[in-house]
């Protein structure tokens, strides 16, 4: 049991540091153009985000309960939205920059 | 001189530091408080919290309505879990009560029939390691192979041996102490509940009564219990989630291991509050008190379509949870609302799934419960979904297709849990997706080979405590 403890504490510690060092370097790479994003893109970003993480949450442990065929499904039902709540934000502030 | 520069200037960084100070210290502000270790020892729930979006009841409730004035005991040979020949029912005049006897006769024969053919074609799950798996988990099932034990328990060693006082503290530190032991010797959560004018309905008399005697004694099969007896330290008896699921194959295993720890942490316990300088018998394993109402009325788990205990963190994938009554004084524990009952309503796939293998359910499928039974081997004095016991063939096909019980890995299953606590709009939703998302049974033959094969560094469903 400490062992499965160790394995998805490590793998979560690992995407929450690369997430936060992520969204320092998006922030930073922000101010420094002075693009100016609104609240709801920031909003939008964020449900994106936590979408995306619930989706490889329910894909990799979906596996571990031998329920592949819903660990799948997982991944498609919180991964579309969370590709199309990111696409949002990602699009409207590539053109601005563009 | 260097040509890199950071972006980052002194202004923002030290900001930064200064909301993540803030946020550690918001955090901390915000977990609760509690005055020094004594004073979190000293709730009756220490050591153990239900998850946030469990609900507690008032004492004698449960998340079915119960109506104490009409609700009865079980009288002699009405035990629904007993084998038909001791219903009690005058079956030569209930052409129902035959009918369904001989269908689960004929379920039972074809059950064993689907095991001999794969079992002569050597089909995964059939093969002889997997009948040697199932030879051996049956070793100490029920307590075979265990020395008998009187019902007051075995011989241990007494604070008036040590010329010491017994134990004592509050009733809330006494909870709090038995569910530390408990956890350590395998029951993963316990309950308490005193035992009044009504609770004691919950023990059949052929099992045991209660009198004005200083010490217990059997008269016949029936325990006679002290008065001063008077909590009721229920704990819970797990089983591996998955093996439940593998029925027929000999690879349905989660049963013996059940039934193996249950007299083993019965003894422990009782051995624990003995040595403590106090009392502890049982009536009966799983009847006196009956485990799903004594797991209701405590708060380890609630009553479902299925007529077994369903548990928020287990579902019904739980063995039972029986009890010891003692003159230990114990702080009683609430009953719980997780939303699981009101999720029955809507579901469903538990006789559905009953259904569509052995063709005629004993599992009531109506969408609002009832307070009209379908015979003695039912509780009156309970508004439920009436199981039919006669047609019941204790397969477990039913516990392993029900949306709660699933390994708790996946945070999808707390999310349903938690929204199915509050409303019960997206209920038929969920079940249907449920089903959708294939969650429940897959006998196929690398499903059956691959469990010989699984990654022992972090399978974890070998154990019950977990």
């Amino acid at each position: 049991m400490w062992t499965t403890f160790s394995n998805w504490t490590v793998m979560w510690i690992l995407i929450f540091f690369a997430l936060g060092v992520g969204l320092t370097l998006l922030v930073v790479w922000i101010r420094s153009r002075q693009i100016s994003v609104s609240w709801w893109e920031w909003l939008l970003g964020a449900l994106g985000l936590v979408s995306l993480l619930v989706a490889v949450q329910n894909f990799v442990t979906g596996f571990a309960e031998l329920e592949d065929d819903a660990a799948w499904l997982l991944l498609a039902t919180f991964g579309v939205p969370a590709i199309i709540l990111l696409a949002v934000p990602v699009t409207r502030i590539w053109r601005r920059v563009r | 001189m260097s040509k890199w520069h950071s972006t980052v200037s002194r202004r923002d960084f030290m900001k930064t530091i200064g909301l993540t100070g803030a946020g550690i210290g918001a955090a901390a502000v915000a977990a609760p408080l509690v005055g020094d270790l004594t004073e979190l020892g000293a709730s009756p729930t220490a050591g153990y919290q239900n998850a946030w979006y469990v609900k507690e009841l008032d004492y004698e409730t449960a998340s079915v309505e119960i109506d104490w004035s009409i609700f009865q005991k079980w009288e002699g040979g009405t035990d629904p879990g007993a084998p038909s020949g001791s219903l009690g029912y005058n079956a030569p005049e209930d052409p129902d009560l035959i009918d369904s006897l001989q269908y689960r006769a004929g379920v039972s024969a074809t059950l064993a029939k689907i095991q001999e053919d794969n079992r002569a074609a050597n089909k995964p799950g059939y093969q002889i390691r997997d009948f040697a798996l199932d030879q051996g988990s049956q070793f100490l099932s029920f307590g075979r192979g265990l020395q008998p034990l009187p019902f007051t328990g075995g011989s241990v060693t007494t604070p008036e041996n040590l010329g010491v006082p017994r134990w004592s503290g509050t009733p809330e530190e006494a909870t709090s102490m038995c569910r530390a032991a408990a956890h350590f010797y395998g029951s993963a959560k316990i309950g308490v509940f005193e035992l009044t004018e009504n609770t004691k309905k919950l023990i059949g008399s052929e099992y045991a009564r209660f009198e004005n005697v200083s010490e217990p004694y059997e008269d016949g099969r029936v325990k006679v219990i002290p008065n001063s007896y008077r909590w009721v330290l229920v704990y819970l008896v797990r089983q591996p989630v998955e093996m439940i699921k593998r029925y027929p194959s000999f690879q349905y295993l989660s049963h013996n291991y059940g039934y193996m720890y249950g007299p083993i942490i019965q003894e422990r316990l009782r051995r624990f509050i003995k040595c403590l300088g106090y009392h502890a018998v049982e009536a009966n394993q799983s009847r006196a008190p009956m485990n799903v109402g004594a797991g209701a009325i405590s708060g380890i788990g609630e009553l479902c379509r299925i007529s077994h205990q369903l548990t928020p963190e287990w579902g019904p994938i739980i063995r039972y949870s029986p009890a010891l009554i003692t003159d230990l004084p114990l702080a009683p524990t609430k009953p719980i609302d997780s939303g699981a009952f009101r999720f029955c309503k809507d579901c469903a796939i538990c006789g559905h799934a009953c259904n569509g293998i052995n063709g005629w359910t004993p599992i009531n499928l109506e969408k609002e419960p009832t307070w009209e039974i379908t015979g003695p081997w039912n509780r009156v004095g309970v508004k439920a979904y009436q199981f039919y016991w006669p047609r019941d063939y204790f397969c477990t096909f039913c516990q392993s297709s029900c949306p709660w019980g699933t390994h708790n890995l996946s945070n999808i299953h707390e999310m349903v849990k938690a929204i199915a606590s509050y409303t019960t709009v997206f209920n038929g939703f969920f079940a249907s997706m449920d089903h959708e998302f294939g969650y429940g049974r897959h006998h196929t033959d690398k499903y059956f080979n691959d469990w010989w094969d699984r990654d022992l560094n972090t399978w974890y469903d070998d154990t019950i405590l977990h």
